[in-house]
């Protein structure tokens, strides 16, 4: 056995440990271009397409409740109801009602990741010609 | 043997490289799709702040102004009571909501000329309705051409009226001019075929109702001395689609977003 690998090294030299560390070279090359390459592939797979139509949806939800009149003449068990009845299924919904005679805020204590929602806001004025705020975030549960 | 692993090295070198290049790709194209997004994003909420703005000065002119707007299969009609006896309530409420808008938005709501003459017009025609003074007793429609047929103006008054109540002098071609006067009881009518210039209802002295077609300045005045409801009509407006709407004057509402580099004047839409 000896005798053997002594008569390959005499016959190769050390040309196993060159393509030992080449071969190491090279790997890690292609680790580091694939590493890049899932990272960036991985960012683009985040599409922001879903946080416009998560506003879209918002914004369109409550303007359906604006129209009809149900923040004017607030009332939270038949805004509740309207929201079941009209937000997709898939999404959650929480809002803040200011006026500036009351606040009403849906949130309660529960607490969600604001980052992960989208917010949006409308104005609005209530049967009284109070001048209000409503706010509210959306995110897919 | 030699050369062929270079070839080896060279043509998987290639290979990563153009695998390395469409991710290089996809990743700008994501980024600029992203940047994209985020401006429709920013722009959405403008937008939708904008129309929820309009809608809520909407409702304050509905609700209070004594004006009600509406449109028929071609024609849009303007009702009010002259004079006008809402009008210190709905300026009260209009100052209220600018100052509400300009201390929460990036956003300034000009309101002098809506507490002053209440301009509305009628898009895509250019026709003007005013007043003399928004409250007051007289109001007046103007044009810049004739795109459209006439008017028909409608008096409801607590007087007593008959069939001769209604007079008239002058002409005028076009556009025509009828009046219909309905009072507490009888009525007179004066229909379109003399284009007639000026109606002047022959009421008890202390209640006049005029109106006077004046081609070449292009206006139609109503004036009443006493309480009457006036519905005046536009008539003979071809366009009657969606693309026919009343607004307020252009530029009442003017948005500054300097974190989105955005700047947009825009009207107030109410029908």
């Amino acid at each position: 056995m000896v005798t053997k690998r002594l008569s390959l090294s005499f016959r190769f030299g050390n040309k196993g440990m060159i393509f030992l560390l080449d071969s190491v070279i090279a790997l890690f090359i292609v680790f580091i271009i694939l590493a890049i390459s899932i990272f960036f592939l991985s960012r683009s797979e985040q599409s922001p397409v879903s946080e416009l139509q998560a506003s879209r949806i918002a914004n369109d939800v409550f303007a359906i409740l604006d129209y009809r009149g149900l923040l004017g003449n607030f009332d939270a068990n038949e805004i509740t109801s309207e929201l079941n009845a009209i937000l997709p299924v898939g999404y959650v919904v929480e809002y803040k009602i200011e006026c500036p005679n009351r606040v009403y805020d849906s949130r309660g204590s529960s607490t969600f990741s604001e980052e992960s929602a989208f917010s949006g806001e409308r104005v609005f004025v209530d049967t009284k010609f109070n001048k209000c705020i409503a706010r509210y975030w959306v995110w897919l549960s | 043997m030699a050369k062929l692993g270079v070839f080896y090295t060279i043509g998987f070198f290639i290979v990563i490289l153009v695998f390395f290049s469409f991710v290089v790709i996809i990743n700008r194209n994501f980024i600029s799709t992203s940047e994209r997004l985020e401006e429709d994003l920013g722009y959405e909420q403008i937008r939708n702040l904008d129309l929820s703005i309009q809608k809520g000065f909407k409702d304050i002119f509905t609700m209070l102004s004594g004006i009600s707007v509406s449109k028929g299969t071609n024609s849009v009609t303007f009702t009010e009571i002259l004079p006008n006896p809402s009008d210190s309530n709905f300026k009260s409420n209009i100052s209220q909501y600018k100052t509400f808008l300009e201390s929460n938005y990036p956003v300034i709501f000009e309101v002098e000329e809506i507490n002053g003459n209440l301009p509305l017009i009628i898009q895509p025609y250019g026709i003007e309705l005013g007043h003399l003074s928004y409250g007051g007793a007289e109001m007046n429609l103007t044009w810049k051409q004739v795109n459209f047929d006439g008017f028909v103006v409608t008096i409801q008054a607590d007087v007593v009226l008959n069939s001769g109540s209604c007079d008239t002098s002058g002409s005028s071609s076009s556009p025509y001019l009828n009046l219909n006067a309905y009072g507490s009881s009888g009525s007179c009518t004066v229909t379109d075929n003399s284009h007639v210039e000026i109606f002047d209802t022959q009421l008890p002295p202390n209640l006049q109702v005029t109106l006077d077609l004046d081609e070449a300045s292009q206006v139609l005045t109503v004036v009443a001395s006493e309480t009457v409801t006036a519905a005046v009509s536009v008539e003979g407006l071809t366009d009657m689609a969606d693309d026919t709407i009343v607004t307020l004057p252009e530029e009442v509402l003017s948005y500054n977003f300097g974190d989105l580099n955005f700047i947009k004047n825009g009207t107030i839409r109410l029908l």
